[in-house]
């Protein structure tokens, strides 16, 4: 089990209705786009406090993020080093600038609110429900078959998996045959790529018989929505603290 | 017993002009266990695949229940429930739930109904508690009876199952056969192919023998056991050294 995966429990969080959660989830990520530091503390402490009280373990977080806080430091030092302003550390023609740290800081908590936000929503929302939410999201706009979409996200989700085991399985394969010995570039990704598309396609055919013989059809039973004071609730504390890191900011 | 499936001189030719099934005429009655049995490519899959309505015949006729397949193909895919070879690709939904509740939403039935239904094909198969699981993390075994969940939440009269013991060890058969042999207990109707008479041989109540698209032999599995090397499917161990077949899940 990742970080980024559903967990069956039974907190606030999870009861909530998943619309309103994807609309609290947008509105803090968008804050925080206009938010200082105050304000980003204030907006992290939401998620960070369920993921706590979820009791998600530190340690797991962040080996399981440990590529993207690769990723923020990559972001944070070219920051640093790229913004003119006043020279803190100079070596040669490079300088660390005290504009630099600061805008480096802030767009890495930026990016860091948004990781954490998603992960609070895939650890306490089922793929199928934000894939319905999503579908009602749509249902208003016109020309987009949501119904379509939100089949093709389920799709996605499970057979993602199936994918990357069969190229893993083509790539095993290849190198038994000492594939590594072939050095030529085109060559090696010429044939790794016919057999993955060739068994991607077969399949997708496969699926597509598997769905119709079960009666697939657009119109199929949709689930239904609900929201309660809870939900109210959420919605209303996420605004407020919203108001209040641009305030503070 | 009234016939559940009645096909009269069905034809099947591929686009490419390979003859799929070639002047097939079968009955099957209510409750029946048959087995099919043939080589691959002797249109065993071919032949189902007219049961559900996913192919059509070029001639002939295909009845389930009193429905004409080629003019009602939604009512035949609700009647005749298919559980395929590669339960893999079979498996849509998400989650074990998910996909238990595709085929009842499918067919458009309340929330509630759909809830319950899941909940009793899972607890059929013994999935319960299983429902969060991500299908891709079963066993083979478990993935197979995830499919077999998926059809019973339609509540089909006939099951037909595609090669159901391929890719699973010792375990696997001994519960997707077990499972198979109670839904048949309980009175649905069961039609499955296979190459490995072992397992199905001393449960199945008719066998039907296929080959190049013809069905070749059809009656009592134990008057044409001895037969079955002939149409390139492998006789029981035990009929080799003189003795009687046992029931496999003894």
């Amino acid at each position: 089990m990742t970080v980024f995966e559903f967990r069956s429990t039974d907190s606030f969080l999870h009861k909530r209705d998943v619309r309103l959660k994807l609309f609290c989830f947008a509105l803090i990520a968008v804050t925080g786009l206009y938010a200082g530091y105050g304000g980003l503390c204030l907006l992290m402490m939401l998620p960070a406090g369920f993921l706590l009280r979820l009791g998600v373990p530190v340690k797991t977080m962040v080996r399981e993020l440990r590529y993207f806080l690769l990723l923020l430091l990559f972001v944070f030092m070219a920051r640093a080093l790229s913004t003119p302003g006043d020279a803190l550390i100079s070596y040669k023609d490079i300088s660390v600038t005290r504009e630099g740290l600061a805008m480096g800081g802030m767009v890495c908590t930026r990016l860091f609110l948004t990781v954490i936000l998603c992960m609070t929503l895939m650890l306490t929302t089922k793929i199928s429900r934000i894939r319905d939410a999503v579908a009602w999201l749509f249902a208003p706009v016109p020309l987009i078959p949501e119904k379509r979409i939100a089949t093709m996200i389920g799709l996605l989700v499970r057979f993602l998996p199936i994918v990357l085991r069969q190229a893993n399985v083509i790539s095993i394969a290849q190198r038994s045959r000492c594939i590594e010995n072939r050095k030529h570039p085109i060559f090696r990704i010429r044939t790794f790529s016919i057999p993955f598309v060739r068994r991607v396609f077969n399949t997708a055919d496969k699926l597509a018989i598997a769905m119709e013989s079960r009666c697939y059809t657009e119109g199929r039973t949709s689930p239904g929505f609900s929201s309660d004071a809870g939900d109210r609730m959420m919605a209303a504390v996420c605004s407020v603290t919203c108001f209040m890191a641009v305030y503070i900011s | 017993m009234k016939p559940v499936i009645d096909i009269k001189n069905v034809t099947h030719r591929f686009e490419d002009g390979t003859i799929g099934i070639d002047n097939v005429s079968l009955t099957v009655r209510e409750g029946e266990f048959v087995a099919v049995a043939g080589p691959n490519g002797a249109g065993k899959t071919t032949l189902f695949y007219h049961l559900n309505g996913l192919l059509l015949p070029d001639s002939g006729t295909v009845i389930v229940d009193g429905i004409s397949v080629k003019k009602h193909p939604r009512q035949a895919k609700q009647l005749v429930g298919m559980v395929f070879q590669d339960a893999d690709s079979q498996i849509v939904g998400e989650t074990v739930y998910d996909d238990a509740a595709f085929g009842p939403q499918n067919l458009r039935l309340s929330e509630e109904e759909v809830e319950k239904r899941v909940k009793e094909a899972l607890s059929t198969v013994g999935l319960t508690g299983y429902e969060e699981k991500r299908p891709h993390l079963l066993s083979q075994g478990e993935k197979r009876k995830l499919a077999i969940a998926g059809i019973l939440a339609m509540a089909p009269k006939v099951m037909v199952l595609d090669e159901p013991f391929s890719n699973l060890d010792y375990f696997g058969v001994t519960q997707v056969l077990t499972k198979i042999l109670e839904l048949h207990r309980s009175g649905h109707t069961i039609l499955v192919s296979t190459h490995d008479m072992e397992k199905v041989v001393a449960y199945a109540d008719r066998l039907i023998l296929m080959n190049g698209g013809k069905k070749l032999k059809d009656g009592e599995p134990s008057a044409l056991l001895h037969d079955l090397e002939a149409f390139g499917v492998r006789k029981p161990c035990a009929l080799r050294f003189g003795k009687e077949v046992d029931p496999w899940l003894q």
